[in-house]
């Protein structure tokens, strides 16, 4: 068994976070494991639905809100030091940055939007800003997968067209 | 069993077979109205901009622009019927306005037609409670009575279509970061 739950009675920890819920846990499961190459911590699993393990009893530190930022809608470059910025509907505000992994999260304790919200990236003198409000989901990859298509509108990225706009220099993330 | 025995018996379950299937068939176009004439719907003719207003606060790919939810909703901004169109690129195509209007109408038939025929309040539908907050509501409330978006859904209900208020809940524009509107 591989839920946490059903663990602790024989005193022994499980390698995969697990909510007790079958429908999270069925998807947690399709995301697979962890890159052998990557830490967990805060540069794991890019691209992938944060708030499915990072949400209160689900096995991680809650976030309200998590994603990964790439270059460009083609490009799999993630890209650190973006200025995301949210914005709910009471009018309340909060800003973070993206790490070299290109993740980004909001830890529960310092904000929790009130939905819909609305989101802004900047990267230098370029800013993008999301077309529609979120109304309720707080992974980024919950609607952005990769790649664009029907049902998405492909991953979260700053520059619409690599060949007008150039992203700033950032010796942070070489 | 004999050879003329499996015949017959492929023959009986081949018509019983038939016969479910009609019934279906019929079951089928009950449910979606085709043949009910006796349940009224609000008008699919200038549905569009009411498709739009709903399309923004209701059809979002985290909500009703996913497969699975009910009352699932296609369009610019949120779920695509076509293959080759996405979120952000192509405007709603008649298809996907007429699959919402469907979804839409199919939701709770025989109380829309009261509400249509003025013989119940818009409020007794969900997709009135729900966004107004009557009723719990996973996306949460989404608009007050006499709002631009209840005007807009509420008119078409009952025959009174208030596309000017359809038309400002689409062009509203996103709230500012530096605390424009």
């Amino acid at each position: 068994m591989t839920r946490v739950f059903a663990c602790f009675p024989l005193g022994l920890g499980c390698l995969l976070p697990a909510c007790g819920d079958p429908v999270p846990d069925a998807t947690v499961a399709t995301l697979g494991p962890e890159d052998p190459n990557v830490p967990q911590g805060p540069s794991h699993r890019p691209g992938q639905p944060c708030i499915l393990c990072h949400q209160t009893g689900g096995g991680a530190r809650a976030f309200s809100l998590g994603g990964t930022v790439y270059a460009d809608v083609a490009s799999q470059k993630v890209v650190g030091g973006v200025s995301v910025f949210v914005l709910d509907t009471a009018k309340a505000t909060f800003s973070t940055t993206t790490n070299c992994a290109g993740n980004f999260f909001v830890p529960t304790e310092q904000f929790v939007p009130t939905y819909p919200i609305w989101l802004t990236l900047r990267a230098g003198t370029i800013q993008r800003d999301m077309a529609s409000p979120a109304y309720r989901e707080g992974s980024c990859a919950g609607c952005h997968t990769s790649p664009l298509g029907p049902s998405s509108p492909g991953h979260v990225y700053v520059i619409e067209d690599p060949t007008v706009d150039i992203l700033p220099a950032n010796p942070q993330c070489p | 069993m004999t050879k003329s025995a499996a015949t017959r018996f492929s023959r009986a379950s081949r018509l019983c077979a038939s016969l479910a299937l009609c019934g279906c068939s019929a079951d089928v176009q009950n449910t979606d109205g085709q043949q009910n004439a006796s349940l009224a719907r609000p008008a699919r003719l200038g549905f569009e901009p009411v498709a739009d207003a709903m399309q923004l606060h209701c059809g979002t790919l985290d909500c009703h622009g996913q497969i699975g939810r009910n009352m699932r909703l296609y369009g610019l901004y949120g779920l695509r019927q076509s293959k080759k169109d996405d979120p952000l690129n192509q405007p709603t195509s008649p298809a996907e306005y007429d699959a919402d209007y469907l979804s839409i109408v199919g939701l709770e038939p025989e109380a829309m037609s009261k509400v249509v025929q003025h013989k119940a309040a818009p409020e007794t539908l969900s997709m009135i409670r729900k966004p107004l907050g009557i009723e719990s509501h996973k996306g949460g409330q989404l608009m007050v009575q006499g709002d631009s978006l209840d005007r807009c859904m509420v008119g078409w209900l009952v025959g009174a279509m208030d596309a000017q208020s359809c038309n400002k809940v689409v062009q509203t524009p996103r709230p500012r970061l530096d605390g424009g509107p």
